[in-house]
């Protein structure tokens, strides 16, 4: 197993990487954090030219032809800047599903301005009452002539308060959670009918609670085969499980290093915390960690990489198993460590940490895996 | 020992109810279901607080753990376990912990007669609200200092990672409210050794960095002390610039009076009590929470089982507390059992925070229910409140391992002495 990187996606990371040491302060990133939508418009035009908005569709599409490990190798980045721009609705999760189901016509339309910077996007999935099942809707889309109308509840829309277009699952035929009968849709979101409800999250994005009130569509607004969505849907929210993963490691690195300095510094009873050995113990703890992640995360992409299905479906929930444990101890310990200094505002590992324990939340917790991972 | 167990469980024993607690019981049971019904606990909207804290003050009960010369309920033991359990298991919001838990008692144990009658009534009564800056940091550059000044001291310096500062709503309560109007902190007044400094922060030349509230003055003290553990975290940040501040106690006196804050005769009787709050608050969360799959999360192994190991380990406790309640009666304020109780009680309290915020699912995101404050409907599904934020200030809270490792230590050396009858159980 070849764990090392090419040229190309050493280029890449070290790309994403001088990008943030020189611009991306973390000044910068919490004036985002306090703006109403949650994003800036210069670094979103930037990582345009940059080209990585680009970087996981295919050439054909106006991409860069990345794959698993490309995306890994730049979420790891994002993670250690606590980047705050919503690259992982737009790109990642909306995008996603355009990448999987799109046709050549939806495509040239929401794909390409997405790649070029020019739109937001963001994918309505969850519903208050379906925790992590994707299958559990009850939104719905019912037929009227050519096309549908929509109408329900979609729960915690990442990035909904940017969004131009939202993708969005709704059942159109079946049961509340069978896995047939369930479709998505491309909407825009100034369609008639469509009200958001926005706030910020614990780690400092935007989301919204998203309503459809018999919101038209046209039938060219269907993304891939009515009723066959599920697969679709539960490819993308994997890969999006392998980027906040990655994600995840990133910022598990800068606490466990931040941690360790700090360690050094910090007085108390007369000597440095870090001669403590109860602290040098934990301090070690974490290193592990985070060392048992990052390469969890490595075996991961390589699986999704060889070809999606069930193996990389196991992968994908044993890496989210290991970020979901790893995060919350690593976490909990740099604050902890940090004493009084670790909650503040001013200082940044607050914030790695509220954004790697609501990594754990996203596209399932700890326990939710285990069941997935268990039922492979 | 069946006493003991059945106080574990909140009912009464014969000790309590021949103490009359029984009748007591009763009256605070009716008192907080008025004051603080089952709606309030759903919805802590600003009025039901303010409701709650109106019927709180019309009793003299705002401080009830304080003696009864200083506006003190005069409860014994038994009765004020009952209390403490009931507000638990109602939810109910703590008042002022900071002020009344911490601040009050050391001014009326430690300070002169004119700083009681400028503070105590304030605090009581919530007309004053006090920052927690007794574990905050100073900047190298600008070290918190304490020098005298005519009659009294003048504060200098920048202190960061001060509690409260912008005013949470009362603990558990969520969003901001009104801010703190003083501030206690600790600093080093010239050679001779550390002191607490209760400050206003209001006075000129202070300012507040970084508290995000524009126009409210603050003020950054931190000097790093040898304290024995106080139980304070989350981070504000306030600068000096030559503040009028008063001493509280004597110089060299804030390592003793910190312990005191820590286990005086006002610190709480029932410390699993806020455990078996929470964990009330789980329940109900796993009864109204679906699983996704058309049943509510009660009914999966993976939470039924996590559920049993807490509650198993709150009994435990509860019986090392209920055991430990006899030697307290008697004025013994540190013992190996009250020791393993400030270990492990915080400990339990975080993995309920964390098992509240997994059954919130994706509501534990968004930040926090602004809609509580504006009288708007509720943003997040009832099992989800407000676990997201809660189980980030439930990680932030207490425990900093190094004084956890102070206390092992203790425990560590008593045992090595033969675990004799000195701190013993």
């Amino acid at each position: 197993m070849d764990f090392s990187l090419s040229q190309e996606q050493t280029l890449l990371q070290e790309s994403i990487e001088r990008f943030i040491q020189n611009d991306y302060p973390f000044t910068e990133r919490q004036k985002v954090v306090h703006s109403d939508l949650g994003f800036n418009a210069d670094h979103w035009r930037r990582f345009a030219e940059l080209g990585w908005l680009g970087v996981p569709f295919p050439e054909q599409d106006g991409g860069f032809g990345g794959k698993a490990v490309e995306s890994i190798v730049m979420w790891e980045q994002f993670g250690k800047g606590l980047v705050i721009e919503p690259l992982l609705a737009t790109v990642v999760l909306a995008g996603g599903a355009l990448k999987l189901a799109g046709s050549q016509g939806q495509k040239e339309a929401a794909l390409s301005p997405l790649i070029d910077g020019q739109v937001q996007a963001a994918l309505a999935y969850a519903e208050p009452q379906g925790r992590y099942n994707l299958a559990d809707l009850t939104t719905t889309a019912s037929r009227e002539g050519e096309g549908w109308r929509l109408n329900g509840h979609k729960a915690v829309v990442l990035n909904g308060p940017a969004a131009d277009w939202l993708v969005v699952s709704a059942r159109t035929s079946g049961g509340q959670r069978d896995a047939e009968g369930v479709s998505l849709f491309l909407v825009s979101a100034d369609s008639a009918g469509l009200t958001r409800r926005n706030y910020p999250t614990v780690d400092g994005f935007t989301a919204s609670e998203v309503t459809f009130a018999d919101v038209a569509l046209n039938a060219d607004a269907l993304l891939g085969g009515e009723g066959a969505g599920l697969p679709i849907l539960t490819q993308v929210i994997d890969e999006g499980i392998v980027a906040v993963g990655a994600e995840a490691v990133g910022c598990m690195e800068v606490l466990y290093k931040d941690t360790v300095e700090y360690c050094k510094t910090r007085e108390q009873f007369g000597q440095p915390i870090g001669k403590f050995q109860v602290l040098q113990h934990r301090m070690v703890d974490m290193f592990m960690e985070y060392e048992q992640c990052k390469s969890l995360m490595y075996m991961a992409a390589m699986r999704m990489d060889e070809g999606y299905g069930r193996e990389a479906q196991k992968a994908a929930s044993a890496f989210k198993v290991q970020v979901g444990k790893s995060g919350r101890f690593v976490g909990q310990s740099a604050v902890q460590l940090h004493g009084g200094m670790g909650m503040t505002d001013e200082l940044n590992i607050g914030h790695y940490f509220k954004r790697v324990t609501m990594i754990d939340t996203l596209f399932g917790n700890v326990d939710h895996h285990l069941r997935r991972f268990g039922s492979l | 020992m069946h006493d003991a167990l059945r106080e574990a469980s909140g009912a009464l024993s014969p000790t309590e109810a021949g103490e009359g607690c029984g009748a007591f019981a009763a009256e605070v049971a009716a008192f907080v279901n008025d004051c603080w019904p089952p709606t309030a606990r759903r919805r802590r909207s600003r009025a039901a607080l303010h409701y709650w804290r109106a019927g709180l003050a019309e009793r003299g009960w705002c401080a009830p753990a304080w003696p009864a010369a200083v506006g003190g309920a005069g409860w014994s033991l038994a009765q004020r376990a009952v209390w403490e359990r009931a507000l638990a298991l109602a939810e109910a919001p703590r008042l002022a912990p900071f002020g009344l838990g911490c601040v009050g008692p050391l001014l009326y144990t430690y300070g002169d007669p004119s700083l009681c009658s400028e503070h105590l009534d304030g605090i009581r009564s919530g007309r004053t609200r006090w920052a927690d800056g007794l574990q905050g940091l100073s900047p190298p550059d600008r070290r918190l200092s304490c020098r005298p000044h005519g009659a009294g001291y003048r504060l200098n310096g920048c202190l960061t990672g001060i509690v409260g500062l912008d005013g949470l709503l009362e603990a558990g309560g969520v969003g901001p409210g009104p801010g703190a109007t003083h501030l206690a902190c600790l600093t080093e007044v010239d050679q001779a050794g550390p002191a607490a400094v209760p400050v206003d922060v209001n006075e000129a030349g202070v300012e507040a960095l970084g508290a995000g509230e524009a126009g409210r003055a603050g003020a950054v003290v931190l000097v790093d002390v040898n304290e024995a553990g106080v139980e304070r975290v989350d981070g504000r940040t306030v600068a000096f610039t030559d503040v009028e501040a008063a001493l509280l106690g004597a110089p060299g006196q804030a390592k003793e009076m910190l312990q005191f804050a820590l286990q005086g005769p006002h610190a709480p009787v029932a410390p699993t009590a806020a455990a078996q709050g929470q964990l009330a608050r789980l329940r109900r969360a796993l009864d109204e929470a679906g699983d996704g799959c058309g049943g509510r999360l009660a009914d999966q192994p993976s939470f039924r089982r996590r559920l049993a190991d807490l509650e198993t380990e709150l009994l435990a406790l509860q019986a090392v507390e209920a055991r430990s309640l006899p030697r307290r009666a008697m004025g013994a304020s540190a013992g190996a059992d009250i020791l393993t109780l400030r270990l492990r009680c915080p400990q339990l309290r975080r993995r309920i925070d964390a098992a509240c915020a997994d059954a919130a699912g994706y509501y534990a995101l968004p930040l926090q229910d602004t809609a509580l404050l504006d009288n708007e409907p509720a943003l997040a599904p009832s099992y989800a409140l407000p676990a997201g934020q809660g189980m980030l200030d439930a990680c932030s809270l207490v425990d900093r391992p190094w004084a956890e490792d102070a206390v092992r230590r203790r425990l560590s050396a008593w045992l090595a002495g033969g675990g004799g009858s000195d701190i013993g159980l």
